[in-house]
């Protein structure tokens, strides 16, 4: 477990240290806030507007973290790195484990800190923050454990630039599941809903999200990560490594 | 194989039955709290139909302050709003101002934005939408009527649903009731003229919501917090004013008020009450029925004993069980009395 925890503290630090994280970051709050200023050009639909917009953005910011990831396994395989790490006594699916743990952090921590700033802004701004609003947040922030886990299904079998993009692609597809729902483990099991997290419409109109759902939804979220998490590994302990 | 293949074998054949049970029970779960989900489009779009919906929202309002709404900008006008609510159908605003703009203009296309709103389980929980949409029908039946054509029951009927579905909104204002019952006036059989169907549909309305403790049934002016009975005073003070001297008003009036408000004392031509003590009505200087007038001194009856004589305006009520009935007749068998 020792080995698990360093490879991820490795990355998070990594990533953690960059002051641009929080420049994006601040720059996503700093758009939150600015749609205060679009109370006329929404017709006063602006609190909604904010809502929205933060939970795009808490998305975004999830999957552009767990893109990182897939530039950066790729690369460590290209350049060697990987090798040298796993001529130490430490399993592949370790070494995939530590790099999930360290990426899913990054991921929590920078939409977590989006999330964050959401609800002061909505806070100074309208004296009020509706639980809708923050379930929904919460749903977006819980969204990067499976996203994380395509990333690194891709990022353990694909160039950087191809998991990157295949991440992306699957994340957007994995929104219109929905429609295969009638075929059991297919849906769910073998491919994702990502749009389970995705309450946004009713964050905006203060329909209350419940609490089982949320972990309902977590635990699938977990579950789909772990089974494919053991795809991953199974598919990266055949591959031949520099 | 190496064990560590089988397990991981065996992990990802027990996370996956567990995420395929799971997702299906969460996507259940999330439809029963999403119910309006199936509306949604099921274009790409990663789940951001709603942003997509927030955009063309702010595009919609910068085109509509751009341009007129006519006969040639009403279709681009109504696919903008089809764009808004087909990627957010509980986007209730952008019905109301697509109903509003494209109405006057474009009313088919006007009252198809009206329906898909009242298809949709929470936008049709505002009173508005189902109130334009049944003004949209009734103010085209309402200009045959007014141009001597004959009106279309069908729409009539279409007209009086919608009134009904917006009165019986929460918060409905009064004016889903009044247009209400005016449909229904419309809708009622005979030539005579409209005001005068308006009194008896308000007349019939206010029978059938009337209950014997002086309570409106089911509910209905709890929720629209007004007097039904005032409405119908009013309809007719209005016939009255609109029509004076007309004796089929007149007789209209007339049997309504004697038959529905016997108690009350109504100035016989502008139908607004009258005082204790008036001799002539002050709305229209009508002699007038006196009442609650002392019987000894002819001043005004603050309570049961004049303030000025001191008369009781009630006779003493005889207290029960004071007077005992005569005993009926006994027979006396002793001196031979029947």
């Amino acid at each position: 477990m020792d080995e698990v925890l360093a490879i991820a503290q490795s990355t998070w630090q990594r990533i953690l240290k960059m002051f641009v994280v929080y420049l994006l970051v601040g720059c996503a709050i700093i758009e939150i806030g600015i749609t205060l200023l679009y109370d006329t050009l929404t017709m006063h639909h602006h609190r909604m507007l904010m809502v929205d917009l933060s939970l795009v953005l808490t998305t975004m910011a999830g999957l552009l973290t767990v893109l990182a990831l897939a530039f950066d396994l790729p690369r460590e395989m290209r350049e060697g790195g990987a090798a040298t790490l796993l001529s130490k006594p430490i399993g592949r699916y370790q070494y995939l484990l530590g790099k999930y743990f360290g990426i899913l952090l990054v991921s929590l921590v920078v939409t977590g800190m989006i999330a964050t700033g959401f609800c002061l802004v909505h806070w100074l701004s309208f004296k009020s923050l509706p639980p809708s609003a923050i379930q929904g947040h919460i749903l977006a922030v819980v969204q990067v454990i499976p996203i994380a886990a395509i990333g690194l299904f891709f990022a353990a079998l694909l160039s950087e630039a191809a998991a990157a993009i295949m991440t992306a692609v699957t994340v957007w597809i994995a929104h219109s599941t929905p429609m295969l729902a009638k075929y059991p483990i297919v849906y769910g099991g073998l491919l994702p809903d990502l749009n389970l997290f995705n309450m946004r419409a009713e964050a905006t109109y203060n329909v209350a999200i419940n609490g089982p759902y949320l972990l309902m939804v977590a635990a699938w979220g977990i579950a789909y990560s772990v089974a494919l998490f053991a795809l991953t590994a199974l598919i990266f302990n055949q591959r031949d490594l520099k | 194989m190496r064990r560590s293949t089988y397990v991981l074998i065996g992990v990802f054949i027990a996370a996956t039955v567990i995420a395929g049970s799971l997702g299906r029970l969460a996507l259940e779960r999330q439809l029963s709290i999403a119910n309006t989900r199936d509306m949604v489009s099921i274009r790409p779009m990663a789940g951001f139909q709603k942003f997509a919906a927030d955009i063309h929202w702010m595009l919609f309002i910068q085109y509509g302050g751009a341009n007129d709404v006519d006969a040639e900008t009403a279709p681009e006008f109504y696919r903008r709003i089809m764009r808004i609510i087909s990627n957010d159908p509980d986007f209730y605003r952008a019905y109301y101002t697509g109903v509003l703009m494209l109405g006057p203009v474009a009313p088919n296309l006007a009252l198809d934005i009206a329906d898909r709103g009242l298809n949709n389980p929470r936008v049709r929980l505002h009173w508005e939408l189902p109130m334009l949409a049944g003004q949209i029908v009734m103010n085209r039946e309402k200009m045959k009527y007014y141009n001597n054509q004959p009106m279309d029951q069908q729409q009539l009927r279409l007209a009086n649903g919608y009134f009904e579905q917006a009165k019986n909104c929460p918060g409905a204002g009064g004016i889903a009731l009044r247009s209400y019952v005016r449909s229904l006036a419309a809708l009622r059989p005979g030539d005579e003229r409209l005001e005068l169907k308006e009194i008896a549909a308000w007349y019939d309305y206010w029978q059938r919501q009337r209950r014997p403790l002086g309570y409106y049934g089911d509910g209905e002016s709890n929720r629209m917090d007004m007097d039904v009975e005032e409405l119908l005073l009013t309809q007719m003070r209005v016939a009255k004013a609109r029509f004076p001297n007309d004796p089929e008003v007149e007789k209209l009036v007339e049997r309504i008020v004697s038959e529905a408000f016997p108690a009350r004392r109504l100035d016989p031509v502008t139908l607004q009450e009258y005082d204790a003590g008036d001799l002539y009505s002050p709305h229209s200087g009508v002699r007038v029925n006196v009442y609650g007038i002392c019987g000894a001194c002819s001043a005004v009856l603050k309570g049961r004993y004049c303030h000025r004589c001191g008369a009781d305006s009630q006779p003493p009520a005889i207290p029960s069980g004071t007077i005992k009935p005569p005993p009926p007749p006994k027979a006396d068998s002793r001196k031979g009395r029947p």
